[in-house]
């Protein structure tokens, strides 16, 4: 198999990571975890900014480490991409010359350099940033040009370190579905660290939690994502989300209900995702509005935070999806429903707060 | 433990204003005054003295090429303290300020012990004599203006950070390529004001290059030396000089400085 192949340990003070970490060739892997868990030390061992005490990394059958031939090619040979949180554009180059730089650095003339960046800015959506300055991008614009700036490079792997951490809100969706296209687009075999369920859920085939720097999850991502078997992977996926296939007007279930959202992919496998908070719960049925309404009951009420969690479950004979979906209410709303498992109820989600996206397609089996 | 009193004060508080205005004064009252002194009838036959001519061409020689020097040399020694990790680097980073604090007069001493005929190194350099040469000027000046130049830009490369180079190294970069793409270039605004701030101290440089050059006239008598001997027989030729070496200074300053902010962003 090609692609990457990894075999990573590293002692440090609080923690050891050991971890095996297996992407094949044009695949897409997020690595979950929370703070501490060694995502960053696994990423710096990949990229050669840091050796391991025992380990040997290949990417397309090539050797970049090997603690015991004692192989261990610098960054410049690796050809292991890194996108990162902050765009780091070298601040004195256009974004041409920022994207021109890696292949230059490695031996491409100016003109043809040029050639291949203005290739990659068009293929991000950023050709008409060329001749500008870092210093006169948005955050969103400097992300476009670090991730054509990376492919330019062709790396056998690309690293993407929480590469949406530091964008505003309303540039991450757009940034996301540009990563999404051009990674499909290239086949680029790519490892992602995120904190973030939805950038999995979007780009990652697959996702590793990582816990105490262990692989503790391995599987395709909605799968993890909805049957976590870990707290973290719980926590980190406390979301609601329906499968089914996308359609102009938001996600088709299997059984034919229409989830209302923004258009999802017509007629490809898709998944809904909405947050507990956005749920309203009636014990009457609710009025009419652009709503979704599902009808479930209670399963289960779990304190969560200053809110309490409402755990939902199928009505006899209804859709088996909605099992699972959750409500956060104040405990005063709770207590004026009266709810209490058993208490048939009515879920309620503004179409807005629906977010559709295409589940990837080894998250689609 | 109340913050309150910290958090009132936002502005510029008013009792800063008097000894700002004392210390403004301080610098450029002496350079009234010594406009004040000088007869500027006479000032372009002074200036164009045979002694004085001699003097400034002198001067400008020897601080352009020790501004070259400091560059070539105090360069590569600001990235070797800023990014090498050998352990007694920061012991290093202590001894280049030496020249800052030291006496110029005590350096120019050393310099004379070292280089001197039964100096240390002197000794064994038969037949090659540094001590009261141009050469020695601009030792003298090296010594004391290199810090200028190292201690800016390490301060500039360490604020840079490594992460602009880790990431030329994963477009696969090598290091002298990193270095001349990314590191040269980012520190370039920082470069100049040191260039610039080396060439002033150069220039001005006194004590050093008299105790270890001592004052040949076209041979070591750089301007501040013939301002010094004239001041003792001849005050009006002096305040000339004084006055030629605050126009060069005030030249050099105008010329490079706004490049070199220019290019900060």
């Amino acid at each position: 198999m090609s692609g990457l192949s990894a075999r990573v340990r590293v002692a440090r003070d609080r923690f050891t990571l050991d971890v095996a970490v297996e992407v094949a060739a044009g695949e897409v892997v997020a690595v979950l975890g929370p703070n501490g868990s060694g995502k960053s030390t696994l990423l710096d061992v990949l990229a050669g900014l840091l050796l391991p005490d025992h380990g040997r990394v290949t990417v397309d059958d090539r050797v970049l480490t090997d603690t015991a031939t004692g192989v261990r090619l610098p960054p410049a040979r690796r050809g292991v991409g890194l996108l990162a949180q902050d765009a780091l554009l070298f601040p004195h180059l256009t974004a041409l010359a920022n994207v021109a730089f890696g292949p230059r650095a490695t031996g491409a003339r100016r003109g043809r350099a040029d050639e291949v960046a203005r290739h990659w800015l068009a293929e991000v959506g950023a050709a008409e940033f060329a001749d500008r300055k870092p210093a006169a991008l948005s955050g969103g614009q400097a992300q476009r040009v670090a991730l054509a700036r990376a492919l330019a490079a062709e790396p056998g792997l690309l690293l993407l370190d929480e590469p949406f951490a530091a964008l505003d809100v309303d540039a991450t969706p757009v940034l996301r579905g540009v990563v999404r296209r051009v990674l499909a687009a290239t086949g680029r075999t790519a490892l992602l660290v995120t904190h973030d369920p939805l950038d999995a859920l979007a780009l990652a085939d697959r996702v590793l939690v990582l816990t105490d720097g262990r692989v503790v999850e391995d599987g395709p991502t909605r799968a993890v994502l909805s049957r976590p078997r870990t707290a973290f992977t719980a926590r980190v996926a406390g979301l609601n989300l329906v499968s089914g296939t996308g359609d102009p007007a938001g996600l088709r279930t299997p059984d034919g209900t229409l989830v209302a959202a923004a258009a999802g992919p017509p007629g490809e496998p898709a998944v809904a995702v909405f947050r507990p908070a956005d749920v309203a719960v009636y014990t009457s049925p609710a009025q009419g509005s652009p709503r979704n309404v599902f009808a479930a009951v209670v399963a289960a009420l779990e304190p969560h935070g200053d809110t309490v969690r409402v755990r939902a479950a199928a009505t006899p004979g209804g859709p088996a999806w909605v099992t699972g979906l959750a409500a956060d209410l104040t405990p005063a709303a709770v207590a004026d429903l009266a709810l209490e498992p058993g208490t048939p109820v009515h879920l309620s989600v503004k179409a807005a707060a629906v977010a559709v996206h295409p589940a990837g397609t080894a998250a689609a089996g | 433990m109340s913050t309150r009193d910290r958090r009132v004060r936002t502005g510029l508080p008013v009792l800063l204003w008097v000894p700002a205005a004392v210390a403004l004064a301080l610098v450029v009252l002496p350079v009234v005054g010594l406009v004040a002194r000088s007869d500027l009838s006479s000032l372009p036959a002074r200036i164009s003295s045979p002694g004085a001519v001699a003097a400034l061409g002198l001067s400008l020689r020897t601080a352009a090429l020790s501004t070259v020097l400091c560059l070539l040399l105090g360069g590569p020694l600001a990235v070797v303290l800023a990014r090498s990790r050998v352990p007694g680097v920061r012991v290093l980073r202590a001894v280049v300020l030496l020249p800052l604090v030291l006496p110029p007069v005590v350096g120019g001493l050393a310099l004379l012990y070292l280089l001197g005929r039964g100096g240390l190194l002197g000794s064994h350099l038969p037949g090659v004599r540094i001590p009261y040469t141009t050469a020695a000027v601009v030792i003298a000046q090296v010594f004391v203006a290199m810090p200028f130049l190292v201690v800016g830009l390490e301060g500039a490369l360490r604020t840079a950070g490594e992460r602009y180079e880790a990431v030329a190294a994963t477009l696969g970069a090598r290091p002298w390529t990193v270095f001349r793409r990314v590191t040269v270039p980012l520190v370039l605004p920082a470069l100049g004001s040191g260039l610039v701030l080396s060439f002033a101290r150069a220039l001005g440089e006194f004590g050093a290059t008299i105790t270890f050059a001592g004052s040949l006239e076209g041979v070591t008598r750089t301007l501040p030396l013939q301002v010094y001997l004239l001041a003792e027989t001849d005050v009006d030729g002096a305040v000339a000089l004084s006055l030629l070496l605050v126009v060069v200074a005030v030249a050099v300053i105008a010329v490079a400085r706004p490049r070199a902010l220019r290019g900060q962003r």
